[in-house]
């Protein structure tokens, strides 16, 4: 209840959900949704390069592919549409599906390991005031902004120390102790009135049973929005993968489509419409959670 | 909340269908990987088996020609068959024999006639030379005697002119008379004289004409009587003739058989019955006596596992006697090699055809696989190593394509060699489906 109050005064102040419909002119409606075609148009050739067969797409892609003068000029609709490049993903890719549930396991993995090693640092971070508290979230918020190819090296090493390099830890490990989710969640555990947990504590509450009983319920949306957010950038890790494993059967989902060439266009488009389909029901489960996470980012309590 | 429990419950369908199709991809995967046999190459030596057909033949064959111009109406022998003295060769038709032997006795009958025209015609040609000659002779006698008898007055004349030589003191009339005398006397001595020469040379030159004559007479009256025509070139054809007729009376006794006149071994048959026999052989044997030889043809690559004095074993189709022999000469002919052998007496009698069966084996080579494991795409040999491979899907056996050099094979093994062959690899002998480099496979 407090939760949902606190939501909605969020919103009141940012004034979401409540603005005036404003009548737009009809140029810049024009505009957006120019705007929204030209953004939408690659998504909108990966169905249909899907559908196309081998001939089509060469005849489309050729100025590519030979550098040849003109432009590649894509059909809306494909002329000559096959499921050709589906069945032959489906059916005939094992492959695929090794890297797939590479994929699965290793996003799971680390979702699993941010929400037992992320999940109580958030908390920590929220509900207690301890001394170097400051110091120790700046540096958080510092490794958070680091790229990887700063941390390259010292994972390199420490992961080699720990005989994890070319194996799927080297990848999962490194990714569990990301600060990113710990921030979201932070920022969603911040939304939860102090005098709430005092109270809790004067009731007599444990720190654990404020943790499970208050923590978790009312910070799930922050919960839900690291992972989310983390998930969408597990499924798509490409350079941790490139740098820490060696055999390709370690290799995750993302890695796929870097070995497919240009020949193998159609098959291409086929793997990006799976790939996408994850990411797609994650997103829409969590899409709410997501965009009041994003907003706790962009707030200051 | 509902449309989170369905976008819910459609990712897990999603994931279920995900998981389905990873075992169907995986069996359809499994299912269409080759299944493969290997082995690991072995040092040994290749043994070679070459069996090639020949054809046995007589060293010193003899034809037997036909009776020119007859129709045969049987053929009793065949190639490869022995014969003795007197065994039918084949049958003429013997009507066809009379007639034709018929016509041959008429034209005898009219050259006959014509002979004896000729030779009385010669003898008369003779009488009438002699004759001449006879004439001529009388006639150039009668002449030289005539003359001789003038010559001789006119020397009587003469000594006697001289006995009347006139006195010393006559008038010059006289003498000059008498010298007159003389001289016409000498002319008419000289010219008596030389009549009786040019009549002696006249006699001469008719008698040598007048026996050239007679020697032509008599030259064209013995060709008569020896039989042959005027012209040189009947001669043949008459005693071709006076042959024929000979041997198709011949013929007609024996009914139209034909016979061998030795035994031996009918090589070749080229008469049928019905036909004409021309001038050509019409069979060809060997008699019993004649020395048999085998001979085949053999190929380039072949001549590389046959050598001069090689052992070999040679049968003979239709029949089950197999001899051990050796070859005795290996020539070049136009590319292929002829293998020659000659075969101990009474072997292979009544035979034609034969098989040669080489066996030989080689050295030993370090690297020999199964004849199945060793490729070849035209133009060079190749075979597929086992291996392992890291891919996506971890481990697996996947074949890689090996360019080797064929060394020798035969209709199992070969013999390759290659740089980069080593005794340890692992060497695909059997597929049930066909390899391509590179293939994914599953080792039984």
């Amino acid at each position: 209840m407090i939760h949902t109050m606190e939501i909605s005064e969020i919103k009141q102040k940012l004034n979401i959900g409540k603005r005036k419909k404003q009548k737009s002119s009809p140029l810049a409606v024009g505009l957006c949704f120019m705007a929204a075609f030209l953004i939408c148009l690659p998504l909108w050739m990966i169905p249909t390069g899907a559908l196309m067969d081998d001939m089509e797409l060469h005849q489309i892609l050729t100025p590519v592919l030979n550098g040849s003068d003109g432009y590649a000029v894509w059909h809306p609709v494909p002329f000559y549409p096959t499921v050709e490049h589906f069945y032959r993903l489906l059916i005939g890719s094992p492959a695929f599906y090794k890297l797939f549930w590479n994929s699965v396991g290793m996003t799971a993995a680390i979702l699993a390991g941010q929400i037992v090693i992320g999940l109580p640092s958030a908390w920590a971070f929220a509900a207690f005031r301890f001394r170097g508290r400051e110091v120790l979230f700046g540096l958080y918020v510092v490794l958070m902004l680091l790229p990887f190819q700063v941390m390259l090296l010292p994972q390199y090493l420490i992961l080699q120390k720990l005989d994890l390099y070319a194996t799927p830890g080297a990848v999962i490990l490194p990714a569990v102790f990301s600060t990113f989710p710990v921030f979201i969640m932070y920022r969603g555990f911040t939304q939860i009135e102090q005098e709430i947990l005092e109270a809790a504590r004067l009731d007599g509450a444990g720190e654990m049973q404020i943790f499970l009983r208050i923590g978790l319920p009312l910070g799930q949306t922050g919960i839900r929005a690291a992972m989310v957010l983390s998930f969408l950038e597990c499924w798509n890790l490409v350079e941790q993968p490139m740098a820490f494993l060696e055999e390709q059967k370690d290799w995750p989902l993302s890695l796929y489509l870097p070995q497919l060439d240009i020949s193998q266009a159609g098959f291409a488009f086929a793997v990006s419409v799976i790939v996408l389909v994850p990411a797609l029901f994650v997103f829409a489960l969590g899409q709410d959670a997501l965009e009041e996470g994003i907003t706790y980012v962009g707030t200051k309590k | 909340m509902e449309s989170k429990k369905k976008v819910l419950k459609g990712f897990g369908l999603f994931m279920a269908a995900m998981l389905i199709m990873t075992f169907v991809s995986r069996t359809v995967y499994v299912n269409q990987m080759p299944q493969v046999r290997w082995n690991y190459p072995a040092a040994a030596s290749i043994r070679n088996t070459l069996t090639v057909d020949g054809t046995v033949e007589a060293v010193n064959s003899q034809a037997i020609t036909g009776m020119e111009g007859l129709l045969v109406k049987r053929v009793c022998v065949a190639a490869g068959e022995q014969i003795e003295e007197g065994t039918v060769l084949y049958e003429v038709d013997m009507d066809d024999l009379q007639a034709k032997l018929g016509q041959l006795e008429a034209e005898e009958e009219v050259w006959q006639e014509q002979l004896q025209a000729e030779k009385k015609a010669a003898a008369t040609e003779i009488t009438r030379a002699q004759e001449d000659y006879d004439t001529t002779v009388a006639e150039l006698d009668r002449k030289i005697a005539e003359q001789t008898a003038l010559l001789e007055d006119a020397l009587e004349d003469l000594d006697l002119h001289l006995f009347r030589i006139p006195e010393e003191d006559s008038s010059d009339e006289i003498w000059i008379a008498w010298a007159d005398e003389r001289t016409r006397l000498d002319r008419v001595i000289a010219d008596k004289k030389r009549s009786i020469e040019e009549a002696e040379f006249e006699k001469e030159k008719l008698l040598k004409e007048a026996n050239r004559n007679i020697e032509d007479a008599q030259s064209a009256k013995r060709e008569v009587d020896g039989a042959y025509s005027v012209s040189f070139s009947g001669i043949g054809q008459i005693q071709e003739r006076e042959s024929k007729i000979k041997t198709w009376r011949q013929l007609v006794v024996d009914e139209g058989k034909v016979v061998s006149q030795q035994e031996g071994t009918i090589l070749e048959v080229m008469l049928q019955s019905g036909v004409r026999m021309g001038a050509d052989a019409v069979m060809r044997y060997a008699d019993a006596q004649s020395s048999l030889v085998f001979r085949t043809t053999i190929s380039q690559d072949q001549k590389a596992k046959v050598h001069t004095g090689d052992s070999v074993r040679l049968s003979f189709p239709g029949s089950s006697e197999e001899v051990n022999e050796t070859i005795d000469s290996i020539v070049q002919e136009n590319g292929s090699y002829t293998v020659t052998i000659w075969l101990e007496p009474g072997v292979a009698q009544g035979r034609t055809e034969g098989v040669m069966e080489v066996v030989s084996t080689s050295e030993v080579y370090d690297f020999v696989v199964s004849k199945q494991a060793l490729h070849n795409d035209g133009s060079t040999n190749y075979i597929y190593i086992l291996e392992e491979k890291e891919g996506i899907l971890g481990t697996e056996m996947s074949v890689r394509s090996l360019t080797v050099r064929l060394l020798d094979q035969n209709e199992d093994k070969a013999a390759i060699m290659d740089d980069l062959l080593q005794s340890d690899m692992k060497i695909v002998v059997e597929s049930d489906r066909e390899l391509k480099n590179g293939n994914s496979v599953k080792v039984e």
